[in-house]
């Protein structure tokens, strides 16, 4: 379960976009992809790798799965860098 | 020449209550007060003072900006390592033991007065010595690194210290300090660890503990009394000051038992320094009967008479505009030798000292700028 | 602040005696006001007196502020035994700075110290790695990039009618966003020397010239008097440049995207991360709000001609914003 992370400024910059966390105070150039996924997060309600897929499977012109597999490798960098933060599965401390 | 920290007015702003009038300040007063308080690494707490006070619109501009800069930086360094002991809590998860936090870190969890205008640069954690190789694995694991170290230092710090050798990550500028006990196993002190975890308290970050309000203020002594470089560390006597104005305030059980605490833990010395230099510079206020307490444990009066003028001059700040203070230099040697004595029975300091002196020096943490 | 009485013009280091320096230097200490701070130095070192002289030529040889950002004391040290050679240490508000330098290289000491300092004890400005030149109140930012020649770039400017503002840092003030000047010598390195001698031989004054360091020979080109006498005068953010020099390349000026102005910008800054979301926010500003562009050159003369011509169209901003 994800949520997006406090602080969060993204900013558009010509073809790209900029992001700054103010978790980790780190700054980042993003693409299309990454922000989209920031953007169908929220700051306080906690969402799965499969809703932000399936929310924006529409929009991508994506399986849903297809989408999950691409982002499979982006979460664990968004959470390293403070974009992202991550709740440990129900059931644990 | 060496300054009087009772005429610092700025040190008293630290403390002061009701909040003291900066508007008599002059330009001179400004200047001295942010040379001094900077090298002191005090400077950001007294912005944050200043700020507390309402006064920053009485301010200069000159003053001003300065105060505002060691803030800034101040925030920075404090919001890395809340950020970094985040990813370290996640680490360790796993690792089925208590883990602590320590010093700052620990202040900053509690969200203590002291906890603003701190510039640190190392995460203090404690965990207990037999979880210490499994949680060294997983921060490994995480991307905590070792730095490389010869046989002998890697035995230095298996064997003798009380802490591991600082871990680095790529992604955070943090040093990760991870100990097992607050003082090393091999000193002429030794401090029974498992008496400390007994008395773990949860802080404001989940996953996290903190040590019991006395033992808190009896590690920020000992951390100062039994450090290698204690010039000019007033900030430790400020921190003292800060811990027993806040718990005396808000704990009901810190000042009854503080004295018998620190005799069960066997820092009785070090309680009775940095208290006494606490109320003499700071004033803090300390209920008398543990004033007398402490006097019934304190050194002998022939020990008094150069230990505590001894950490005077090592505490006292030293005049800007003069080029070192051979005095402090000459207290700090003392300490020094002290320090080594108390880490480490002579017959191991000797080769250690010799091994220590054969290494090249570290690189010269200042890079030229281009 | 100058009184409403009329007075004297205040003379100048360069015109005064450099027995009056090292009185200065040695005793009340010698103020100098580069643009967005002030510093005092003092020394016992006399042929540090005549290197500031000559590297800070324009600056008043007088003048007294009455807030001092960084205190900085040139110390001789003491010798120990007649054949060692003599050296000098940098002291800041009582702490030692590095190790000690050979006292004949006093000044490169200082400049070094100054520029370490003011990276650390401003965060309340955002501190770029560039150089900035001014005009018509509208800075060029010149990010300082291996291979850029930003120096010599930035120094041939100033000595053709455009205000260099600072050889080192691009000091944006994160309220107003504007540039504040950091007026300092640029240190210019081994080539560099005698281009920039050549290029205009009878205004560039230089400092000693200092062979053997780690950057190689280095030697300090004075500032103007006319960057020297504006030096308070701030500068809207008018457009990025890139330098990079080509040996035989003609002059040619491209346009270069947003997201990459951000990263020569932010992660090339002194205290970017320190200065948190103002400074992202800054940044992102002027990424989005000025034109930046790539410049390759491989002849001086005519890339500053070029830049001459197509100064208007630099500083346009972007449309569609």
């Amino acid at each position: 379960m994800y949520l997006r992370a406090p602080g969060l400024r993204v900013r558009p910059l010509g073809e790209g976009w900029v992001a700054y966390s103010g978790l980790s105070r780190e700054s980042h150039l993003l693409n299309d992809e990454s922000v989209a996924m920031l953007d169908e997060l929220d700051e306080c309600e906690p969402r799965s790798a499969r809703e932000v897929a399936e929310r924006l499977s529409g929009e991508a012109g994506m399986s849903v799965d297809e989408l999950l597999a691409i982002m499979t490798d982006a979460w664990p960098t968004l959470v390293e860098v403070g974009l992202v933060r991550e709740l440990p599965a129900a059931g644990t401390a | 020449m060496l300054l009087d920290p009772l005429d610092a007015r700025w040190l008293a702003l630290l403390t002061a209550s009701p909040p003291a009038a900066l508007d008599d300040w002059s330009l001179e007063d400004w200047q001295r007060c942010v040379r001094v308080a900077r090298r002191l690494r005090l400077l950001a707490r007294v912005a944050h003072a200043v700020r507390r006070q309402g006064a920053w619109p009485v301010v200069p501009a000159g003053p001003a900006r300065q105060l505002q800069a060691e803030h800034e930086l101040s925030a920075w360094r404090s919001d890395k390592l809340r950020w970094a002991l985040d990813r370290v809590g996640v680490a360790l998860q796993g690792a089925g033991c208590p883990r602590v936090l320590l010093k700052g870190a620990a202040y900053m969890a509690q969200g203590l007065c002291i906890a603003a205008g701190r510039l640190p640069s190392d995460a203090d954690v404690l965990v207990p010595r037999d979880a210490l190789a499994h949680c060294q694995a997983l921060l490994a694991e995480a991307g905590w690194r070792e730095p490389e170290l010869d046989a002998h230092d890697q035995r230095y710090y298996r064997e003798w210290s009380h802490e591991v050798p600082p871990m680095h990550h790529d992604l955070h500028p943090v040093e990760l300090d991870l100990h097992h006990n607050i003082l090393p196993p091999v000193g002429r002190h030794q401090v029974d660890a498992g008496l400390l975890f007994a008395r773990l308290e949860p802080s404001g970050w989940p996953g996290w503990q903190v040590l019991h309000p006395q033992d808190q203020l009896l590690h920020s002594a000992c951390h100062l009394a039994y450090d290698s470089e204690p010039r000019e560390r007033l900030r430790d006597i400020v921190d003292a000051d800060g811990l027993m104005r806040e718990f005396g305030r808000t704990r009901a059980d810190f000042w009854p038992g503080l004295v018998a605490r620190a005799r069960e833990l066997g820092l009785t010395e070090p309680l009775w320094l940095v208290v006494t230099l606490a109320v003499r510079w700071m004033r803090t206020p300390v209920p008398d009967p543990v004033l007398v307490e402490l006097g019934a444990v304190s050194p002998p009066a022939w020990r008094r008479a150069w230990l505590l003028p001894l950490w005077q001059r090592l505490l006292a700040p030293v005049d800007p505009d003069r080029q070192g203070e051979w005095r402090q230099d000459l207290a700090a040697l003392v300490v020094l030798v002290r320090y080594h004595r108390n880490r480490m029975p002579l017959r191991l300091l000797l080769p250690h000292l010799l091994h220590k002196a054969r290494r090249p020096p570290a690189d010269d943490p200042v890079k030229a700028l281009e | 602040m100058r009184s409403g009485m009329a007075s004297a013009p205040m003379p100048r280091l360069c015109e005064v005696a450099a027995s009056e320096v090292f009185q200065r230097l040695n005793g009340p200490g010698l103020d100098l006001c580069v643009g967005a701070l002030n510093v005092r130095v003092h020394s016992n070192v006399r042929s540090l007196a005549d290197q500031v002289q000559a590297a800070y030529g324009q600056f008043p040889a007088s003048h007294r502020a009455p807030w001092i950002d960084l205190h900085l004391n040139v110390v001789l040290r003491r010798q120990l035994h007649r054949w060692w050679k003599p050296q000098v240490d940098l002291w800041h508000d009582g702490r030692l700075l590095f190790e000690p330098f050979p006292a004949e290289a006093a000044l490169p000491l200082l400049e070094w110290g100054m520029n370490w300092l003011i990276a650390r004890t401003r965060n309340d400005l955002l501190l770029l790695h560039a150089a900035v030149v001014e005009r018509q109140g509208f800075a060029m930012v010149m990010p300082a990039l291996p291979g850029s020649g930003k120096s010599t770039l930035s120094a041939a400017l100033g000595l053709s009618g455009w205000r260099l503002m600072s050889d080192e840092f691009g000091a944006l003030d994160l309220g107003e966003r504007r540039f504040r000047a950091v007026l300092k010598p640029a240190a210019l390195k081994n080539e560099s020397i005698g281009v920039i001698r050549s290029f205009a031989p009878e205004r560039a004054r230089f400092g000693p010239s200092f062979p053997g360091t780690r950057k190689g020979t280095v030697a300090h080109l004075a500032a103007s008097a006319d960057a020297v006498d504006r030096v308070h005068e701030t500068a809207a953010p008018g457009c990025v440049l890139m330098p990079r020099w080509k040996a035989g390349s003609p002059t040619t000026i491209e346009p270069v995207a947003p997201t990459m102005t951000f990263s020569k910008l932010a992660f090339n800054a002194f205290n970017y991360a320190v200065t948190g979301a103002a400074g992202f926010e800054a940044v992102a500003h002027i990424s989005r709000s000025v034109k930046a562009w790539q410049l390759v050159y491989g002849d001086l003369d005519d890339a500053i001609r070029e830049l001459d011509v197509r100064w208007p169209g630099l500083i346009e901003p972007p449309t569609g914003v």
